[in-house]
C-alpha cells in the first residue's frame, strides 16, 4: 500500500484536476459518430462546471443508443460461441481499419469501460422513465400506476401546485421507486473503497484520469467536497498546507515574505483540530490504522458517507426541494453532500468524537445546512409543470428538462427516452452479453442460503436476490443488501449458513457474522456453535485463515483470535467480544449501519419498549425516522394532537422491523410522540370502528390483523434476557391484569410496565361510551327495523300550535309543538314515525304515530342529540359526516404525505389542498449548474 | 523503612515516567530524530496527518494526551519570532478565532518561553488553557529549531483531568526529544 504521503499527493493532484483543467483541453463539439463517443465523454469530463454548456451536452437517450452502439462492437469483438467474453482480445471502437483515429485496445480494457456505460444507462433509463417502468410500490399508500391514472389539470405556470401534481410529487418519496434516496445511496455505494483504492494505489501522485470516470456526477461533487473538508484532515496536512503545491509542479512563491503567523494560523488550527481527532482515536482505532491504513480510511469514509445520506431526511432539504421531482431532489441532495462534505462535516469530523456526533451535528449545525442547502437549492431548477395533459403525459413533461453528469460525459435531455429505445435497452439486457460484462469479476453466485427457517434464496449475476421470511431472516436478507453494498456486489460467496439456537444472540447476529466468516473465509461452507456457556466457537473447514483475512474479520467488528487445529482453523470469539455482543453494542453497530433498531437481545424491533418516551423517540437516528416515515409513521408531535398512526406490522417486519411473532399492533400517539404495542387479541372489531369514526386513521389491511391470537409477545424464543420479562408478563396475565398488560418492555425488565385501559389511550370517556350504549338502546328500540328515514317539509301553524307535514305517503300528519322555530322533521316506517329535531334548541323528539298523538316517545338533549347523530353515523365527532368524511380524508392524506393539508371552499365546494402549497413556476434550467464548489 | 531506602523510592518514583521509555526513532520532514516514548504510549505515523504522534494510554474522558510533531515549513526562528508581543497577540487571536468556530472559550494563556535542553537548540513554547463543548483542556505549541535549519512544531494536548499527571510526563518527554541528522537525499538548506 501507499504511504499516506503519496495519498496527499494524489489527494492534491486530483483537486487540481478537478478544478484547474484548462477549458482549451476540454473542448468538444457536438456528439455525432458512436465511435468518437468515447472520446468526446472522455474530453467533456475534463471541464469544469462552469465551461459545460448545453451545446456540448449529449442526450440521455443518445447516450443509451451508443452505449448500446458500444456493447454490439464489445459483443462482436471480444464474445465468443457461448456468449463468454475473451478478455485477452483485441478490441478497437473504429469499423475502419485506415481510420486515423483507430486505438486498438484489449477487451478487459473495454469491458470495463462498458461495464461503466451500461451502469449509468441503467440509471438513465430508469431516472428519466421512472414513471413508465415502475412497477407497482407496495411501501406506499397508493399504488404507483394508480397515482398515473389521476387526472386533473395541469398546474398554470406561476400558480400553485394543482393537488393531483402535490400528491404526485409527494408519493414520490416511497424509496421503491424515487430515484434521490437511493441516488444518494449509489453515490456514495463503494465510494469509500473507490477513493482509497485512487488514492492508495496510484503510482506517483496524481490519480488516473479513469478514477475520475467511475464516479457519477453525484459522487463528483461528494468527492470534492470530501477532498476539501476531509481528506486533508485526516492525511497529512502540513504537507499539504506547506509542501502540496510543490509536489503538483506548481511553483511555491519564492522569496516571498510571509509573515510567520499569517501563515502559521492555518496550519496551527489544523493541527489543534485534527489533534482532538487523535486524542479521541482508542488504542484499538490506531492498532487498526497501523495495521491497515486502508481499511481505515474506508471505514473513516463510510462513516462520512452515511452521514451524507443521512442528510436526506433533514427537515430544511424536505421544504426545499418541495417543489422538486424525484431526480431533481437526488442532484439537491448531491450538491449539499459535496457542500456538506466541505463545509460541514470536514469541521465536525475531526471535532466530532465519532459518528455519534456527526448525527448530532446535523441537527446541531440546524442554520449552517439551511445555508447549504439554500445556496445549493438556489442553483437548481424548480418543477416545470405545464400543459393540459394525462397525468402520465405530464409526469413525462417534468422529466423533460434537466441535465445529469453521467460519469465522462454530460447527459441532458429535454425530452424523454424514447420508448422505442428503453425497449431495445431492455431487450439488450435481458441478452448475454449484458450479462457477461456487468457480472462482477469476482463474484461467485449464491447457490443457497440455508437459515433456521425457509428462508429461499437464488441470485443472478450481479445481483444477490434473497426471499426471506419475516423478521429476522428479512432482517438478514437487508444485510446481505448492505454488505453488497457496502463491500462490492458478489462478496458474499456461497454460503450454507447454519445457526444455533442463541444464548443472548438473535439469529440475525449469527447470519450476520456467518455471513462475515464465509465472505472473509471464502469457504463455501461454514458452520457456527455457540456453547451454552458462552464459548462461540466458529469453525471454517479445511481453511486457514491469512493473517490480513483475520484482520478483515476484525474491522468486521468481531474481534478473533486464530487457533490451529487439525484441519480447521477455529476462530475464537474474546470474552470482549462476546461481551460486547450480549450489551447490545454489536446491535448497536448494526443497528447503526441498517439504520433500524436493534435492541439488547439482537431482535430488530420497533422502539416498542413500554411508555416509550419522547425522549426515546427522539433518540431515533434519522435513518429510523425515515424507515418509519416510510411505513406510515409521521413524527410530528404537535400538528395532530388527535392522532394515533396505526403502523402496520406487515409493513414493519417488511423492512425488518420485528413487531412480534402474531402480528401485535403498533401504534404511534402523534401527540407524544411515543409509540406503543398494543396487543391485537385484545381490540375489538367495534373498538376499530369506534376509534376509525374517531378519526384515527387505521390502515387498510388492519381490519384482518384486530383478530389474530397473540400467543407471544415477539419475545424470541430462547432469549435469556427476555424469558423473565416474558414470565413476568404472564404473570400478570395469570393475575387478571393481563387486559392491561399488552405492552412489554423488550429491553430491559425494570422497564416492564402496565398499559393503560384503551379508552383511556384514545381519549374517549367511559362515561360518553356508555352514554352512547344507552342511546343506541334507545335508538333500537323506537326505530327497530326503520329502512332509511325521509326529511319532510314542515309547516308551523302557530293558531293550532301544531307542525304540519305530509310523510312520503301522502299521509297528512302533525304534531304539537309550543311554539315556532326551525324544524327539521324525519319520517320513518312510511310515516308511523317521526323524528323532530328542534335546530335552536337541539331538542329531539321522536314520535310514534301508531300511538295517541301526544305520546312523545322521548326528548333529547341538545347534547345527546350530538350522541345520537353519532350513533345514527349522521355526524363524526360532532361534525356532519361528509364534513367530517372530508376531515377524515385530510388527516389520511396528512399521516399518508407527510404534509399539513387544509379544507378550502370555493364556489360552494369544499377542496383540500395542501396548506403549505409551494408556488412551482416554472424556470429556465441551467446545464451543469451549482456544481462548483 | 530507613530514610535512605526512602529517599531511593521517592527518586525512583520521580523518574518512574522515564524510566519505563523506550527511545525511538523517526524522520520528519528532512530531519531525523530521537524521542523517549514512554511506556504504553502509541506512536503512529501519519495519523490524522501527524507525521508523528504520540498518543497516551486510553482514559476515562476519551481524550487521550497527545504530542504531534510536524514540520513548520519554517527556517528561521529569528523571523519567526521577532515581533515580541505582537507574536504573542497574533497567536492569541488565532486561537481565540478558533475557539470560536468550536463555541469554546479560553481559560488561560502561558506566556511565552524560549528554552532549550541537550539535542535542541531552541525552543519556543506558546500554551493555553480553553474550553470547548468536549471538554477542558491544556495545548501547547513548541517550535525548536534542528539542525540550524528548520523549524518544527510540537503540538500536545491533555485533558484538564489528566493534566497533573500527564503534564509533567510530556514536559519530561518533549525534552528528550534530540535532533540526530539531516536527511541525506535532502540535506540542502531550506528556502528562507
Amino acid at each position: 500500500m501507499k504511504t499516506l504521503n503519496q495519498t496527499i499527493l494524489s489527494i492534491l493532484c486530483l483537486q487540481l484536476f478537478i478544478g484547474n483543467m484548462p477549458a482549451s483541453q476540454a473542448q468538444v463539439g457536438l456528439i455525432k459518430t458512436g465511435s468518437r463517443v468515447s472520446e468526446q465523454l472522455e474530453s467533456e469530463s475534463s471541464r469544469t462546471p462552469s465551461e459545460r454548456k448545453i451545446d456540448t451536452a449529449i442526450e440521455a437517450e443518445q447516450y443509451v443508443r451508443e452505449t448500446m452502439n458500444q456493447n454490439e462492437l464489445f459483443s462482436q469483438q471480444c464474445s465468443t460461441k457461448d456468449g463468454e467474453i475473451d478478455e485477452s482480445r483485441a478490441f478497437t471502437l473504429s469499423t475502419h481499419i485506415s481510420d486515423e483515429d483507430m486505438q486498438i485496445k484489449n477487451c478487459a480494457q473495454e469491458r470495463d469501460k462498458l461495464y461503466h456505460m451500461n451502469k449509468l444507462s441503467d440509471e438513465l433509463i430508469a431516472e428519466y422513465n421512472i414513471d413508465i417502468e415502475t412497477p407497482n410500490c407496495s411501501q406506499c399508500s397508493i399504488a404507483h400506476h394508480e397515482s398515473l391514472k389521476e387526472d386533473s389539470d395541469a398546474t398554470p405556470p406561476g400558480e400553485a401546485c394543482s393537488l393531483a401534481d402535490q400528491m404526485k410529487f409527494k408519493k414520490e418519496p416511497c424509496n421503491n421507486y424515487c430515484l434521490w434516496k437511493p441516488a444518494i445511496a449509489a453515490a456514495t455505494t463503494g465510494m469509500g473503497t473507490l477513493l482509497v483504492n485512487a488514492f492508495t494505489k496510484g503510482n506517483d501522485g496524481c490519480p488516473k484520469t479513469s478514477m475520475v470516470g467511475q464516479v457519477s456526477s453525484c459522487a463528483m461533487n461528494m468527492v470534492k467536497g470530501l477532498l476539501k473538508g476531509i481528506w486533508e484532515a485526516i492525511t497529512g496536512l502540513t504537507k499539504l498546507v506547506w509542501e502540496g503545491l510543490k509536489w503538483c509542479g506548481e511553483k511555491v512563491a519564492q522569496g516571498a515574505k510571509w509573515l510567520f503567523w499569517d501563515a502559521w494560523h492555518k496550519t496551527e488550527d489544523k493541527t489543534a483540530t485534527n489533534i482532538h481527532a487523535v486524542s479521541q482515536a482508542d488504542q484499538k482505532e490506531v492498532k487498526d490504522y497501523e495495521k491497515d491504513k486502508e481499511g481505515w480510511l474506508k471505514h473513516k469514509f463510510n462513516q462520512v458517507l452515511d452521514f451524507i445520506k443521512e442528510l436526506t431526511y433533514v427537515g430544511l432539504f424536505e421544504r426545499e426541494s418541495k417543489c422538486m421531482n424525484c431526480a431533481q431532489k437526488g442532484q439537491l441532495m448531491c450538491e449539499i453532500g459535496g457542500r456538506v462534505a466541505s463545509d460541514v462535516v470536514g469541521f465536525t469530523f475531526t471535532m466530532g468524537v465519532g459518528y455519534g456526533a456527526l448525527k448530532t451535528a446535523a441537527t446541531k449545525l440546524g442554520p449552517k445546512l439551511a445555508e447549504v442547502i439554500a445556496a445549493a437549492s438556489k442553483t437548481l431548477p424548480k418543477v416545470k409543470l405545464a400543459g393540459k395533459s394525462t397525468a402520465l403525459t405530464k409526469a413525462m413533461n417534468v422529466v423533460q428538462t434537466k441535465a445529469k453528469w453521467v460519469g465522462k460525459a454530460v447527459v441532458k435531455t429535454t425530452k424523454p427516452i424514447s420508448k422505442t429505445v428503453i425497449k431495445s435497452w431492455n431487450t439488450f439486457k435481458s441478452g448475454k452479453v449484458y450479462a457477461a460484462i456487468m457480472k462482477p469479476k469476482y463474484s461467485k453466485v449464491i447457490d443457497g442460503i440455508k437459515l433456521t427457517g425457509e428462508a429461499v434464496s437464488k441470485s443472478i449475476p450481479g445481483k444477490v436476490v434473497i426471499s426471506t421470511a419475516r423478521g429476522a431472516k428479512d432482517a438478514f436478507g437487508k444485510y446481505l443488501a448492505f454488505d453488497n453494498r457496502i463491500m462490492g456486489a458478489g462478496a458474499v460467496t456461497g454460503a450454507n449458513l447454519l445457526s444455533s439456537a442463541g444464548i443472548g444472540m438473535s439469529e440475525f447476529q449469527i447470519a450476520r457474522m456467518s455471513a462475515k466468516l464465509t465472505e472473509v473465509a471464502g469457504a463455501s461452507k461454514a458452520g457456527i456453535t455457540f456453547d451454552k456457556k458462552g464459548n462461540q466457537v466458529m469453525r471454517v473447514p479445511t481453511t486457514t485463515l491469512s493473517s490480513e483475512q483475520i484482520a478483515q474479520f476484525n474491522r468486521a467488528g468481531v474481534s478473533l483470535t486464530e487457533v490451529s487445529s487439525d484441519g480447521e482453523t477455529i476462530l475464537r470469539m474474546s470474552r470482549k467480544t462476546f461481551r460486547d455482543l450480549k450489551d447490545g453494542k454489536f446491535a448497536t453497530r448494526y443497528s447503526e449501519e441498517l439504520g433500524v433498531p436493534i435492541s439488547k437481545d439482537g431482535t430488530v424491533v420497533i422502539k416498542q419498549g413500554s411508555q416509550v418516551t419522547e425522549k426515546a423517540v427522539k433518540s431515533l437516528t434519522l435513518d429510523e425516522v425515515s424507515k418509519l416515515r416510510d411505513q406510515g409513521a409521521v413524527f410530528t408531535t404537535k400538528e395532530h394532537p388527535q392522532a394515533f398512526k396505526v403502523l402496520d406490522p406487515n409493513h414493519l417486519q417488511s423492512t425488518g422491523i420485528k413487531v412480534g411473532e402474531e402480528g401485535e399492533i403498533v401504534v404511534k400517539n402523534l401527540e407524544t410522540g411515543t409509540i406503543q404495542l398494543l396487543d391485537a387479541s385484545k381490540v375489538k372489531p367495534e373498538e376499530v370502528k369506534e376509534w376509525q369514526k374517531k378519526g384515527f386513521p387505521i390502515t387498510n389491511k388492519m381490519d384482518s390483523e384486530w383478530e389474530r391470537p397473540v400467543s407471544k409477545l415477539g419475545v424470541p424464543e430462547g432469549d435469556a434476557i427476555n424469558h423473565t420479562a416474558a414470565a413476568k408478563l404472564q404473570e400478570l396475565r395469570n393475575s387478571g391484569k393481563g387486559e392491561e398488560a399488552s405492552k412489554i418492555a423488550m429491553n430491559d425488565v425494570e422497564e416492564l410496565h402496565v398499559i393503560k385501559p384503551s379508552e383511556d389511550i384514545f381519549g374517549a370517556s367511559q362515561a360518553a361510551k356508555d352514554k352512547l350504549e344507552s342511546l343506541k338502546k334507545i335508538q333500537s328500540k323506537h326505530l327497530e327495523g326503520i329502512e332509511g328515514s325521509t326529511a319532510v317539509e314542515t309547516k308551523y301553524n302557530p293558531e293550532k300550535g301544531l307542525l304540519e307535514f305530509e310523510t312520503p305517503d301522502g299521509v297528512a300528519q302533525s304534531i304539537s309543538m309550543k311554539k315556532s322555530g326551525n324544524y327539521v322533521v324525519e319520517s320513518y316506517q312510511n310515516g308511523k314515525m317521526a323524528i323532530v329535531k328542534d335546530i335552536e334548541s337541539g331538542k329531539i323528539e321522536i314520535h310514534d304515530f301508531t300511538k295517541p298523538r301526544s305520546s312523545k316517545v322521548t326528548t333529547l338533549t341538545k347534547n345527546d342529540s350530538k350522541l345520537m347523530d353519532e350513533a345514527m353515523g349522521k355526524t363524526i365527532n360532532g361534525k356532519p359526516a361528509n364534513i367530517a368524511a372530508l376531515d377524515e380524508v385530510k388527516t389520511n392524506l396528512e399521516l399518508n404525505h407527510e404534509n399539513k393539508f387544509r379544507i378550502i371552499e370555493e364556489n360552494g365546494e369544499k377542496k383540500i389542498q395542501l396548506e403549505s402549497a409551494p408556488e412551482c413556476s416554472p424556470k429556465t434550467i441551467e446545464i451543469g449548474s451549482g456544481k462548483a464548489l | 523503612m530507613n530514610k535512605f531506602a526512602l529517599w531511593t523510592a521517592t527518586i525512583f518514583l520521580a523518574f518512574s515516567t522515564l524510566a519505563d521509555a523506550s527511545v525511538k526513532n523517526f524522520t520528519v520532514g528532512d530531519d531525523q530524530f530521537t524521542i523517549n516514548v514512554p511506556n504504553g504510549w502509541q506512536t503512529p505515523k501519519e495519523f490524522y496527518g501527524f507525521p508523528v504522534s504520540l498518543i497516551g494510554p486510553d482514559n476515562k474522558e476519551g481524550h487521550r494526551t497527545v504530542i504531534g510533531i510536524t514540520p513548520s515549513g519554517a527556517a528561521d526562528t529569528e523571523k519567526v519570532f521577532d515581533q515580541g508581543d505582537k507574536d504573542i497577540k497574533s497567536y492569541m487571536s488565532g486561537r481565540e478565532a478558533w475557539l470560536e468556530k468550536f463555541e469554546g472559550k479560553s481559560i488561560s494563556y502561558d506566556s511565552y518561553q524560549k528554552t532549550k535542553w541537550p539535542g535542541i537548540e531552541e525552543a519556543h513554547t506558546l500554551g493555553y488553557h480553553y474550553e470547548i463543548p468536549t471538554g477542558k483542556f491544556y495545548e501547547r505549541s513548541i517550535f525548536v529549531l534542528c539542525n540550524g535549519r528548520r523549524l518544527y512544531h510540537l503540538k500536545s494536548i491533555t485533558h484538564s483531568e489528566y493534566e497533573k499527571t500527564d503534564n509533567k510526563i510530556v514536559d519530561e518527554t518533549i525534552k528528550t526529544l534530540k535532533c540526530e541528522k539531516t536527511v541525506a537525499s535532502a540535506a540542502k538548506p531550506a528556502t528562507k
